[in-house]
């Protein structure tokens, strides 16, 4: 956080990607052109889509969502045509006992268990 | 792929010297990625030149490889915080951001393949960070944090 007078500027950083806050525009645009001369960057203008997370805002809040993070995820595993339904797995349902073999290549399965878990950041 | 050898050379990142006696060289390789426009349609095939960073040795490639990232939880209060003030909310991204840290230990690397002609017994001292190497991140946050400290 940078302040100077009554002008105050917010910078969060995630590796390469920046959302800048503050309450003057001219001191934001001013910053942005510093921001510029130091590295090769790319305004993206007004915060739209950060992190897999799409961010819209009205004058009292900002909604977030990751509606396009969620189709991307479904259309990948290839359930774009299933049925929807609220619950999954049959209710009380044993788990078996693991037989068979390991997967071959676990990569898939790992990932789209964190693709899931990172579908909850949006959720209090 | 020779557009990013001479992307990375205006920018610096190596200087073709002799391997000193006890040094080790490490290798690279090509990572290719097709990008698409929006619309599906293919922009470019894009090439990028990474390090095995899984073979640098610590202590000698590298020491401290510690960056901080930010946790989603941060990115929800600071944007509750701006909704808050009805503040504006701009959005900026680093283009090839890991190739900006200057490195601070002395790292060897051969030359890409496809142009292993061109070496004749030399090899690149990196000068700038490249993907793939275990302190890339480290030394892209502490150039970022430098050029801000300077405001």
């Amino acid at each position: 956080m940078l302040r100077r007078c009554n002008t105050e500027i917010y910078l969060l950083v995630y590796v390469d990607d920046i959302i800048i806050s503050g309450n003057h525009s001219d001191v934001i645009h001013k910053f942005k052109d510093y921001l510029g001369n130091c590295f090769h960057m790319k305004d993206l203008g007004k915060l739209k889509y950060f992190c897999g997370i799409e961010v819209a805002r009205n004058a009292t809040c900002i909604f977030l969502s990751q509606h396009k993070y969620a189709l991307d995820l479904i259309s990948d595993c290839g359930l774009l045509g299933a049925k929807p339904a609220s619950i999954p797995i049959e209710q009380n349902y044993q788990l078996a006992l693991v037989e068979g073999a390991d997967l071959k290549d676990s990569t898939g399965y790992r990932s789209l268990i964190g693709q899931l878990i990172y579908l909850t950041v949006t959720h209090l | 792929m020779k557009e990013e050898i001479q992307a990375l050379e205006e920018n610096g990142t190596w200087t073709t010297e002799d391997l000193p006696p006890g040094k080790k060289a490490i290798g690279c390789k090509w990572i290719y990625n097709i990008k698409y426009n929006s619309d599906g349609c293919i922009e470019r095939h894009k090439a990028r030149l990474v390090i095995h960073g899984n073979i640098q040795v610590k202590g000698v490639d590298y020491n401290e490889t510690f960056s901080p990232a930010t946790k989603m939880v941060t990115v929800r209060t600071f944007l509750a915080s701006a909704a808050a003030k009805n503040s504006q909310l701009h959005q900026m991204d680093v283009r090839n951001a890991f190739l900006h840290g200057d490195m601070e230990e002395e790292v060897y690397m051969k030359f890409p393949p496809g142009f292993e002609k061109q070496s004749s017994g030399k090899v690149f001292r990196l000068r700038k960070s490249l993907y793939g190497l275990t302190q890339a991140p480290r030394c892209w946050f502490a150039k970022f944090f430098g050029c801000l400290e300077k405001l």
